[in-house]
């Protein structure tokens, strides 16, 4: 785990929780950083209810678990990655209509092709029909282009943050 | 038969028998694109014994150095007979080192916020383009399997990010990820790369049956 808290400006004291690929992480710990390291074509979706201080990240590799041969973690799609998110902080006394939700990533990583066709715009397409799906409101995103993300969110504040390389953190 | 290798990759619990042929795979594959790579930079390159691991798919990123470390990586994907990924990573300093090597004192130009120019980032997609076409060639020879590449694409950014558009795809069919690596030593100094072969889980049986490992 040391490696991935190798970003120089984190304490190393931070509780920081990674979530990677396909991954959903909740918490209630008022010190506890979850954060989505790198993500590329992939999308990182956080939730926060404000009131009962709980903060969620789901790691979003695909759109829709109907393409697949292999079911997976529910994190891995957004079809399934959304309702996991909502029951998760559900369990920690969260309200879904509290929820604040952001999402960061779904960018095409590869100068030509390199993976499945536009498969990160159709991440962020499929996360945003998910969240509608569900009844939730996305308050922020920062999705496209064409570089790498990592996006963390503090559970005491529920403020989230996004940085891409050579950009220091900023909230989204 | 080539469910049970599934299984057992599942299980990271492939046999000696197997693992000594996937690393010949590496070996070979490897061998053939360090040779491409010292005639490229003229150069003397040399390689490292291939390790092969079964990694899950989450703990791919971390495998290779981290989710957030920069690196230029060429992917290409292999469809055919023993369809998977083929990816030749670098950290950016060495990158950087080898797109100077590939431009042999050419005036290089202005640099984007990777510290990499329009030139030397064709010369890097370049020595990617034959690094891991050469990868596939003796692939395809040593196993006599009917494979096809896409034309490689070349990312520049954290690792984490471009691998897991490729994971992605992987992830279809399976959550742990064969890795079949070899890293390259330009001038026996620096490291100077690392190459990956993902092959899917069904890719796998096709290459050990064809190496006559598996009946």
């Amino acid at each position: 785990m040391s490696s991935r808290l190798g970003a120089p400006e984190r304490p190393r004291s931070s509780a920081l929780v990674p979530v990677g690929l396909g991954q959903l992480a909740a918490s209630g710990e008022r010190g506890a950083i979850l954060s989505a390291l790198g993500l590329g074509s992939c999308i990182g979706l956080s939730a926060y209810d404000p009131v009962a201080r709980v903060a969620g990240l789901v790691h979003v590799m695909l759109p829709d678990s109907a393409i697949a041969s292999h079911a997976g973690p529910p994190g891995k799609y957004a079809d399934t990655a959304v309702p996991a998110l909502v029951a998760a902080l559900e369990r920690l006394g969260a309200e879904r209509a509290r929820l604040v939700c952001k999402m960061a990533g779904g960018a095409q990583m590869f100068a030509s092709g390199g993976g499945i066709l536009n498969i990160g715009a159709r991440n962020a397409i499929a996360v945003r029909a998910a969240l509608t799906g569900a009844g939730l409101r996305l308050k922020a995103a920062d999705t496209g282009g064409n570089a790498g993300r990592t996006l963390e969110i503090q559970v005491a504040t529920g403020e989230v943050r996004v940085r891409s390389v050579g950009r220091e953190f900023a909230p989204l | 038969m080539s469910t049970d290798v599934n299984a057992a990759v599942r299980l990271g619990a492939l046999e000696d028998l197997h693992l000594d042929a996937l690393r010949e795979v590496g070996n070979i594959g490897a061998g053939t694109a360090a040779t491409a790579l010292s005639q490229m930079i003229g150069e003397p390159v040399g390689m490292s014994v291939p390790r092969v691991r079964v990694l899950a798919l989450e703990e791919v990123p971390d495998g290779v150095g981290g989710a957030e470390s920069l690196v230029a990586a060429v992917h290409l994907r292999v469809v055919g007979d023993a369809p998977g990924h083929i990816l030749f990573i670098a950290p950016l300093e060495v990158a950087r080192n080898l797109a100077g090597l590939l431009l042999a004192g050419m005036e290089p130009g202005e640099r984007d916020e990777m510290g990499l120019s329009e030139l030397e980032r064709s010369a890097l997609q370049e020595l990617g383009n034959v690094l891991t076409s050469s990868y596939l060639i003796a692939l395809t020879t040593l196993t006599g399997l009917h494979l096809e590449p896409s034309p490689p694409a070349l990312g520049v950014d954290m690792a984490g990010a471009l691998l897991g558009t490729v994971l992605a795809e992987v992830s279809l069919s399976t959550d742990v990820a064969l890795l079949i690596e070899t890293a390259f030593e330009e001038g026996g100094r620096h490291a100077a790369g690392d190459f990956l072969f993902i092959p899917t889980p069904e890719a796998l049986g096709s290459v050990l049956t064809r190496l006559g490992v598996i009946a």
